[in-house]
């Protein structure tokens, strides 16, 4: 070993040396305290985890409905003395542009309105259908029932302008 | 040579190993302080070396650099402990060792400066006493890196403590 060396030996020796050494200990420390409380943690997180999650999905659910009944109160100005309940089916809370809503009456009468691709509401042609498939939401809203059909894009909440014949 | 006396010649092989260790300890204590390691986690990991040392029936390399690498490898592992309960035990107003004292911060704080490897290399070279060789077969480099990374790392201690004298 040089003589630099030396010097840094010197100084490790020195400075650690002040550093008290305990009594070699014969068995580790018992942790159960912390193990404890730190089990107890993950489970109170996992049960608060649980509880947002319901708590997200009623809140949610709640949403939907309150969506409903606005889109139930539009409706209202044009179904005029028609009454409005709450949903009890969720409706598709974010339209996207190119989605499809159809209205169908009691009388089976269908009204159905498309976004446009900016997000501005389109009017269709009365009968006419454009949704295909299974609807992704249906809401009733005093007599009126609403199916939700999905394009797939992403986009904004529509209203309906337009839901009952002769109007 | 007979059953019986093999059996003899490695308790005694044995006993010999688990005396070095021993002697070893307060060297290992405070060289893993230096790592960064508080009072108590470097004697728990001490304490877990020295159980794995019992089943190891002598090793090549010296007792003083296998204890170090182990009980290393050993506190480096529950470190995880120490990063959620760390701020606790500050609260709880706990210091690690070493820490307390104004000249061994120099040290301790400057070596906690380095990178983990040239820590390890500065701390195995200078408070263990590992040669070179010895280094580079303990952590699985060769000789040439562990060089390199001393020099590197003595530069700039030189350099950091020669600024604060």
């Amino acid at each position: 070993m040089n003589a630099a060396d030396r010097d840094l030996v010197d100084l490790f020796d020195d400075r650690l040396a002040r550093i008290p050494v305990p009594p070699r200990r014969l068995r580790p420390r018992a942790r159960p305290r912390r193990v404890r409380a730190l089990a107890m943690a993950a489970v109170i997180g996992l049960l608060l985890a649980a509880s947002a999650t319901t708590l997200e999905a009623n809140a949610f659910a709640e949403a939907q409905a309150a969506r409903c009944v606005d889109l139930g109160k539009k409706m209202k100005a044009y179904l005029g003395a028609a009454q409005i309940v709450q949903s009890e089916h969720p409706v598709y809370p974010n339209l996207p542009p190119g989605s499809t809503v159809v209205v169908t009456a009691p009388d089976g009468h269908k009204e159905s309105i498309k976004t446009s691709p900016s997000g501005a509401n389109a009017e269709a042609a009365p009968g006419s259908v454009l949704a295909t498939g299974e609807p992704t939401a249906t809401c009733t809203v005093g007599d009126v029932t609403i199916q939700v059909f999905d394009s797939g894009d992403t986009g904004i909440w529509m209203a309906i302008r337009r839901l009952m014949p002769g109007q | 040579m007979s059953v019986l006396d093999a059996v003899e010649e490695a308790g005694a092989a044995q006993a010999a190993w688990i005396g070095a260790c021993e002697a070893a300890y307060p060297k290992v204590f405070r060289a893993l302080v230096a790592m960064g390691a508080s009072s108590e986690d470097a004697a728990d990991a001490i304490q877990n070396a020295f159980e794995r040392a019992l089943a190891v029936r002598g090793a090549t390399t010296s007792p003083d650099g296998w204890l170090f690498v182990v009980a290393l490898r050993r506190w480096r592992r529950g470190r995880w402990r120490q990063r959620l309960f760390g701020p606790l035990d500050l609260l709880r107003g706990h210091a690690a060792a070493g820490r307390s004292r104004d000249e061994e911060l120099d040290l301790l704080a400057e070596l906690a400066r380095l990178t983990e490897r040239q820590r390890t290399v500065l701390v195995a070279r200078y408070a263990v006493g590992l040669s070179q060789k010895e280094i580079g077969e303990l952590l699985g480099i060769t000789s040439g890196t562990v060089a390199a990374i001393a020099h590197q790392a003595t530069r700039k201690l030189r350099q950091r403590l020669g600024g604060s004298k």
